[in-house]
């Protein structure tokens, strides 16, 4: 009896666990390109209406609890300034979420490129203009579009390649076991975290996928890295 | 053997559930928060290292050629409409450098007393170098600023540069709107209703204050532009304080709730890219209270950056 309850004890605490861990990185579970979070999607009065606050987790908890991301509203002070004008006044009134998040300006994606695998894609500066455009002295913003993510696809596609080329164990990563392990590989430089056995899954799944049937291996594992790279994990930061 | 085995796994996922789900997460999480870190404040990731503790370093980047750069990038940008191919027209870019390099207030962005050379070698990059003067007023007394921002108002008034000090000093933001071409594009139109809300009738009255900017003159046909200096006289404006010139009147602002509280504003921005929201407020006020401490733009960032939601 006594071990019995230490069991469901110990299964419902590692329930838990499994649970937290993929709440963290909510965006990661599916290899797809995905919209940049944004907290405006999330609206409600102060953040802690958790009827409002988008949706509760099995543990009670709302999406934004669960990642630690702590509504504080309700500032000590309010700022009177010029002609009596309340400054706090017309703050938006979005919840705490991911939202802190920015898109990679080219000269970060290029950087993470070289860190995360020793390679800048070829195409790179074919497609510097499908993201901002460079004026003097001047930031100009990295606009996501359509064309943006064709070229983060194609440009992840190339990463693979020269990855793949460089090593020739790519090409016999072909059993279950291995082909897990690939997936966490990249995923451990894309995103620079441990992937679940579920994400782990669903990248076997896309590297399995009928269309892929006539690929060679190290075609299919170059969609795998194009995937991962053109999801919102390595794209923003 | 059959029932053990899971048993004995359970145990021991029990006693290490951190090291069989996840391979370290607190490194994993580390190296993320320095990417963001590194990312945020140069907009690279060159020259990043690996740290137990990625925001230890905060206050040398905050230091680096980089993020001085990377900064004065986004305030050329936070305080002009559109770029400019002109060198030595991007006195805010300029100044901006000088003053996050020399580690002085921000406030004497507005308020400094500085001017500017324009430096054309024979060989090698043009340069332009901030130089001390006496008339300075931060970048609005610089004739490259004035000349960029003089506008084309009747009898020289200066309400583009009335609108561009507030602006870039408060953060007010106003949208120019012709209502009847023909009347009220004039002086006496702008003190007609819905106009002189605007031009006469609020803290920011952008007539009242252009009042204390002096005039331009403006010969076409001679390619000839002149600035003249204020009247000298006692203005009330920004509510009701007495003003003269340029320099009093960025003083003031920089005295006003305003100033600090865009300076926050700004840096919660170049670190996310929106302004702070409700759920933000109470971080907000420790960067009021840290900013008004320094007056120095990285003690705002630094604010938002240690905080411990900042990596999530």
């Amino acid at each position: 009896m006594k071990i019995n309850t230490f069991n469901i004890f110990c299964t419902l605490l590692i329930l838990a666990s499994a649970c937290k861990g993929r709440s963290k990185n909510p965006n990661a579970s599916a290899i797809a390109i995905a919209p940049v979070p944004s907290g405006n999607s999330a609206e409600s009065a102060n953040g802690n209406d958790k009827s409002q606050n988008g949706s509760l987790g099995s543990n009670g908890q709302t999406e934004e609890e669960q990642l630690g991301l702590m509504c504080t509203p309700g500032g000590t002070y309010s700022y009177v300034g010029l002609g009596g004008v309340k400054l706090e006044v017309g703050r938006a009134r979005s919840a705490v979420n991911r939202d802190r998040h920015q898109v990679k300006s080219l000269n970060v994606l290029r950087d993470s490129y070289r860190q995360s695998f020793g390679v800048l894609p070829p195409s790179f500066t074919r497609y510097t203009a499908t993201f901002s455009v460079k004026e003097p002295r001047w930031l100009s913003p990295t606009m996501p579009s359509a064309f943006s993510n064709y070229a983060l696809f194609v440009m992840g596609r190339e990463v693979g390649q020269a990855v793949i080329r460089g090593d020739a164990s790519w090409a016999k990563r072909t059993g279950d076991e291995e082909i897990a392990e690939g997936c966490k590989l990249i995923a451990a430089k894309a995103w620079i975290r441990t992937i679940s056995d579920e994400e782990s899954q669903s990248c076997a799944t896309y590297l399995s996928r009928p269309e892929f049937a006539e690929l060679s291996a190290e075609d299919r594992w170059s969609y795998v890295f194009a995937a991962m790279l053109t999801s919102v994990e390595f794209i923003t930061y | 053997m059959h029932f053990f085995a899971p048993r004995l796994g359970i145990i021991f996922l029990c006693l290490f559930p951190s090291s069989i789900v996840r391979a370290d997460p607190g490194a994993e999480f580390n190296a993320r928060c320095a990417q963001k870190i590194h990312a945020s404040l140069t907009d690279s990731l060159s020259g990043m290292s690996p740290s137990a503790n990625p925001k230890a370093n905060v206050d040398a980047l905050l230091e680096s050629a980089e993020f001085i750069e990377h900064f004065a990038l986004f305030l050329n940008t936070a305080f002009n409409d559109d770029p400019t191919e002109a060198l030595p027209e991007d006195v805010v870019y300029h100044l901006t450098k000088h003053v996050l390099e020399k580690k002085k207030p921000y406030a004497d962005l507005f308020t400094g007393r500085y001017d500017f050379t324009f430096n054309k070698p024979a060989t090698g990059l043009d340069r332009v170098e901030v130089v001390a003067s006496p008339q300075g007023v931060g970048y609005f007394e610089t004739r490259p600023w004035k000349l960029r921002y003089m506008g084309n108002e009747e009898n020289g008034v200066r309400l583009m540069a009335a609108y561009r000090i507030l602006n870039n000093m408060t953060g007010l933001e106003l949208s120019a709107v012709t209502i009847d071409p023909n009347k009220k594009n004039t002086a006496a139109g702008r003190r007609d209703a819905p106009c002189n809300v605007c031009h006469y009738n609020s803290w920011f009255a952008l007539d009242k204050v252009a009042s204390v900017l002096g005039t331009v003159d403006f010969a076409p046909q001679l390619n000839l532009v002149k600035f003249n200096p204020p009247d000298g006289s006692v203005k009330q404006i920004l509510g009701d304080i007495p003003v003269r010139n340029t320099r009093e009147l960025t003083e003031a602002v920089v005295k006003s709730e305003n100033f600090s509280f865009q300076a926050c504003r700004l840096s919660f921005r170049f670190l996310t890219g929106r302004n702070e929201n409700v759920c933000e407020e109470k971080l907000f006020d420790q960067c009021m209270t840290n900013f008004k401490k320094t007056g120095k733009i990285q003690d705002a960032l630094k604010t938002y950056i240690l905080d411990a939601n900042f990596c999530q």
